[in-house]
């Protein structure tokens, strides 16, 4: 009697545990499916372009079972899985779990505690406990495993997955393509007064510089200024690393002079060679020029 | 695994008849006590768990009636001890009296009240601390000791101790390490208009109801063997313990909470319970509904809640319903 109590048991859990992994896996599909149709959506391939580490394997095609597949599709299939893996991970650690036992007793309201304390007490032989056993097999003897899939719960998965698919189906039959992508989203980001962390009028300063012909900031350099002097075009061009102090590419050679005191001076102000009335040949006529060229503008 | 060594056919008999026997039982009860049907199921399980009760009620509610009537009703020698202040010790156990017998002058052990199945110990707290250990003792060691000899007691064997809960002044309330002795504390309620109308109709004829039927001691012993053998679920023991462990973690309410005693009382008290019902396994509800009779006298209540009027009834109910 102990055995057959634990065989109805068990012939229950495991078919309760069947069900617990056939909703995992639907569960699993569908987050997949409608993750990976909204990076598809949004454009999301455009991802692996701002990521420098990924950049070169972008337009890269890898042969996976007969299929030529690009890297940027497989990076998003693997993106998609691995957070519908963790979502669905997380759902389901803080889902009920509930035995076979308890799922029984709450559909079979006859079983209610019987089954449970006929189970605990299996092994104990008396006349009481053979007697609650003996009603608790003739009183399962109806219960069918079946009873126990949540029907309601596969068909919403089953539509998801089936409408996902759809509109992935239709997505790459037609190339359809929102105009929104992971560029726009950072725009939006760094519009957000305090989430960006800075003044967005204020764009960063790069390292090594940056030169008027930096077409990805065009506003701070602007248009290269030509001045025209004697007939002569006078490059006004800013060196590059102008103004950004020493960079790696501009350090000056190391000399083991001694340091030299120098005399000690008249401390008084020494004016600017800009304020001098001798200026070196040539210059003081490209800055007056230059000036008369502004205020015609 | 066989629990306990009875007699299987005798057993059976009596389990597959354990419905009707207490159905039976029950009714013939109620032809001599008018309602109270709570108390006479408590005393009931009190008496199938090898246990003691507590009856607390104001006088005239019918406790000598019915524990009485019980003893008649199971067939059990009856006896009734009144306490008062100067009762002795040797007044319930019994005594050496000296017996002249062929010229020769021996003594003979004459026993006491206390030698009887069912013992009504009326108002215990009137008597003196040294003649309720006499009684407590014997009750919890099921045997007397007058001088060098030792008697035992016939089973089975029942106390139930009433208390008057006014006039308190010149008594003797029992210690928390007697009063955990009784396995239930029973509260006696005033009957209801109708109850108190039919007692009426009743006891104011020129007969006086009497029972017919009665259950006989053998068939008691088998009860009581088989209260043990109910079977209860491991979820339904680690409530019973929840319960009682709280009693000594709700330090808010309870100064004192109850002992592991209380944890044997309440499950046993559950199996009785679900015998008497017809069922063969214990139930949520056995547990909760007996946690008030197990645990009541066995809860030290703070200053505070005292203070507040709060009753161990409702300390109890609070942990019940804090316990999932």
């Amino acid at each position: 009697m102990a055995l057959e109590i634990e065989n109805i048991v068990n012939k229950h859990e495991s078919a309760l545990k069947k069900y617990r992994g056939l909703y995992i896996c639907a569960d699993l599909l569908a987050t997949f499916l409608i993750f990976y149709v909204l990076f598809v959506l949004f454009n999301m391939r455009d991802l692996f372009l701002m990521f420098s580490t990924f950049e070169p394997y972008t337009g890269a095609k890898f042969n996976i079972l007969g299929f030529g597949i690009i890297f940027e599709t497989l990076g998003l299939i693997f993106l998609a899985f691995v957070l519908s893996l963790i979502l669905t991970a997380i759902r389901y650690y803080r889902a009920e779990k509930k035995d076979a036992i308890s799922f029984l007793e709450e559909k079979y309201p006859v079983l209610k505690e019987r089954l449970r304390t006929a189970y605990d007490n299996r092994n104990t032989d008396n006349i009481i406990v053979r007697d609650l056993i003996g009603g608790v097999i003739i009183d399962s003897k109806p219960v069918q495993s079946s009873s126990f899939l949540d029907r309601r719960k596969l068909a919403k998965n089953l539509f998801v997955i089936v409408f996902t698919a759809s509109v992935l189906a239709y997505v790459v039959g037609t190339g359809y393509q929102t105009t929104v992508g992971p560029t726009d989203l950072k725009g939006v980001i760094e519009k957000i007064p305090l989430a960006s962390g800075s003044d967005a009028n204020l764009y960063p300063v790069k390292e090594n510089g940056g030169t008027s012909n930096n077409e990805s900031n065009p506003g701070i350099f602007g248009k290269p200024e030509v001045i025209v002097v004697e007939g002569k075009e006078v490059d006004l061009k800013m060196p590059p690393g102008s103004g950004q102090g020493f960079t790696s590419q501009q350090e000056g050679n190391q000399t083991n002079e001694s340091f030299i005191q120098s005399d000690l001076e008249n401390p008084e102000a020494v004016s600017s060679q800009a304020y001098y009335e001798n200026l070196p040949e040539g210059y003081r006529k490209v800055i007056q020029s230059y000036f008369e060229e502004i205020a015609k503008e | 695994m066989n629990e306990i060594n009875i007699d299987s056919g005798q057993a059976a008999t009596t389990y597959q008849n354990a419905g009707r026997i207490f159905k039976t039982f029950f009714e013939e009860i109620g032809n001599v006590i008018v309602g109270q049907n709570r108390v006479i199921e408590q005393i009931v399980i009190a008496i199938l768990c090898e246990g003691h009760a507590l009856v607390e009620s104001n006088p005239g509610l019918g406790k000598t009636l019915m524990i009485s009537t019980v003893s008649k009703a199971m067939n059990l020698k009856f006896s009734r001890i009144q306490c008062t202040p100067d009762l002795m010790p040797s007044d319930i156990t019994g005594t050496n009296v000296i017996e002249e017998k062929d010229n020769r002058k021996e003594f003979r052990f004459a026993p006491g009240p206390i030698f009887a199945n069912v013992v009504l110990s009326d108002e215990i707290n009137r008597a003196s601390p040294k003649t309720q250990s006499a009684m407590l003792e014997a009750m919890q060691e099921q045997q007397v000791t007058v001088g060098n000899d030792t008697f035992l007691l016939d089973r089975p064997f029942f106390v139930l101790a009433t208390q008057n809960p006014i006039e308190m002044e010149g008594t003797y309330p029992l210690p928390e390490a007697q009063l955990d002795r009784f396995l239930l504390k029973i509260l006696v309620d005033y009957p209801s208009y109708e109850e108190e109308m039919e007692i009426i109709n009743r006891y104011t004829k020129s007969e006086v109801p009497k029972i017919s039927r009665g259950l006989d001691k053998d068939t008691l012993l088998d009860l009581q063997k088989l209260t043990r053998l109910v079977p209860i679920s491991e979820e339904l023991k680690q409530r019973a313990l929840s319960i009682v462990s709280m009693t000594r973690k709700d330090k808010e309410h309870i100064e004192y909470g109850a002992s592991p005693r209380a944890s044997i009382g309440l499950i046993l008290a559950a199996k009785a319970r679900a015998l008497i019902e017809g069922r063969n396994f214990v139930s949520k509800e056995d547990i909760d509904y007996m946690a008030y009779p197990v645990l009541r006298h066995r809860l030290i209540l703070t200053f505070e809640a005292e203070r507040k009027g709060m009753t161990p009834d409702q300390a109890v109910e609070d942990i019940i319903k804090k316990v999932k």
